[in-house]
C-alpha cells in the first residue's frame, strides 16, 4: 500500500465496512420487537483484519462468512444506537479522508504547491 | 436456520421499523382507550394486536397490519343502571392488562426514537459521501 491508489482503495474498503456495520444495526432495532426473528451479530473487526492483512477488495469478500446470530435477549437498544452512530461517525470520517485524498490529487494534477 | 441480512436497503429497513413500531403504539393506545369502555355484547371483539410476517425482510410487500383478538376475555361488574346491562344487570367490559399495555406503549416508542436517530445517521452519511470529489 505505497500509492494513492491504494490509499483509496483502502478508504472505500472502510466506508463499505462502516455501511454495513450500520446495516446490521438497523436490523437489530427493527427486529427487536418482531418475535420470530434473531440477532445478527457482524464481525466487522475480522473483516478488517482480513481485508488488511490479504488486501481484499470488499465486492469479492463472501460477507455472510462474517455475520452470525445471537439471541435476541443480548441486543440492546442502546447498544444498538450507539454501533450506528459510531459507524456513522467512522464512515464520515473516512469520507472526509478520502475528499482531502482526492484534493490532494488535484493539486497534483494542477501542479500547485 | 441463520436468519441472514437481507437485500433490502437501510432507509427500507427503517422505514419497515418505525411502521412496525407506530402501529404498535396505536394498537396499545387503542386498548387503553377502550378498556374502560362497556361492549354492546359479551365478547371483546374490539381488542387490537399487531401481525406482522417475520420474513418481511425478504419481502417488504409482507406489511405490518393491525388485527382484532379472536376470544379476547372479557371482566363483568354489577352495574344494573347502565345502559348496556344484561338481565341480570351485568355489564361486559375487555380485560385489558393497562400495565402491558403501557411497557408496550414505552417499549415501541423507544424502539421507534432508535429507528429515528439511525435514519438520522444515515443521512448524515449519506450527504457526506455526497461531498466526496468535492
Amino acid at each position: 500500500m505505497n500509492d494513492i491508489s491504494s490509499i483509496s482503495h483502502a478508504l472505500v474498503n472502510a466506508m463499505n465496512i462502516q455501511d454495513m456495520r450500520i446495516k446490521v444495526a438497523a436490523t437489530n432495532v427493527t427486529n427487536i420487537n418482531l418475535s420470530g426473528t434473531k440477532g445478527l451479530f457482524f464481525n466487522y473487526k475480522q473483516l478488517m483484519k482480513d481485508v488488511s492483512l490479504h488486501n481484499l477488495v470488499y465486492n469479492q469478500i463472501d460477507i455472510n462468512k462474517y455475520q452470525s446470530n445471537i439471541p435476541k435477549s443480548s441486543i440492546k437498544l442502546d447498544e444498538q444506537t450507539f454501533e450506528a452512530v459510531t459507524a456513522s461517525g467512522r464512515y464520515q470520517g473516512v469520507a472526509e479522508m478520502l475528499n482531502r485524498s482526492y484534493g490532494l490529487m488535484q493539486l497534483a494534477i494542477q501542479g500547485r504547491e | 436456520m441463520i436468519m441472514q441480512l437481507s437485500s433490502l436497503s437501510i432507509q427500507d429497513i427503517i422505514a419497515f421499523g418505525l411502521k412496525h413500531e407506530k402501529a404498535r403504539v396505536e394498537a396499545a393506545s387503542y386498548n387503553i382507550a377502550i378498556a374502560n369502555v362497556a361492549l354492546p355484547n359479551k365478547n371483546a371483539a374490539s381488542v387490537l394486536q399487531v401481525k406482522t410476517h417475520p420474513t418481511f425482510l425478504n419481502d417488504i410487500k409482507n406489511n405490518v397490519y393491525l388485527d382484532t383478538v379472536s376470544n379476547y376475555q372479557t371482566k363483568n361488574s354489577y352495574e344494573p343502571s347502565h345502559p348496556l346491562a344484561d338481565s341480570s344487570g351485568m355489564v361486559f367490559y375487555p380485560e385489558i392488562n393497562t400495565a402491558t399495555e403501557m411497557a408496550t406503549l414505552v417499549s415501541a416508542s423507544r424502539a421507534y426514537d432508535a429507528n429515528i436517530r439511525i435514519f438520522n445517521s444515515i443521512k448524515d452519511m449519506t450527504a457526506k459521501a455526497y461531498e466526496i470529489g468535492k
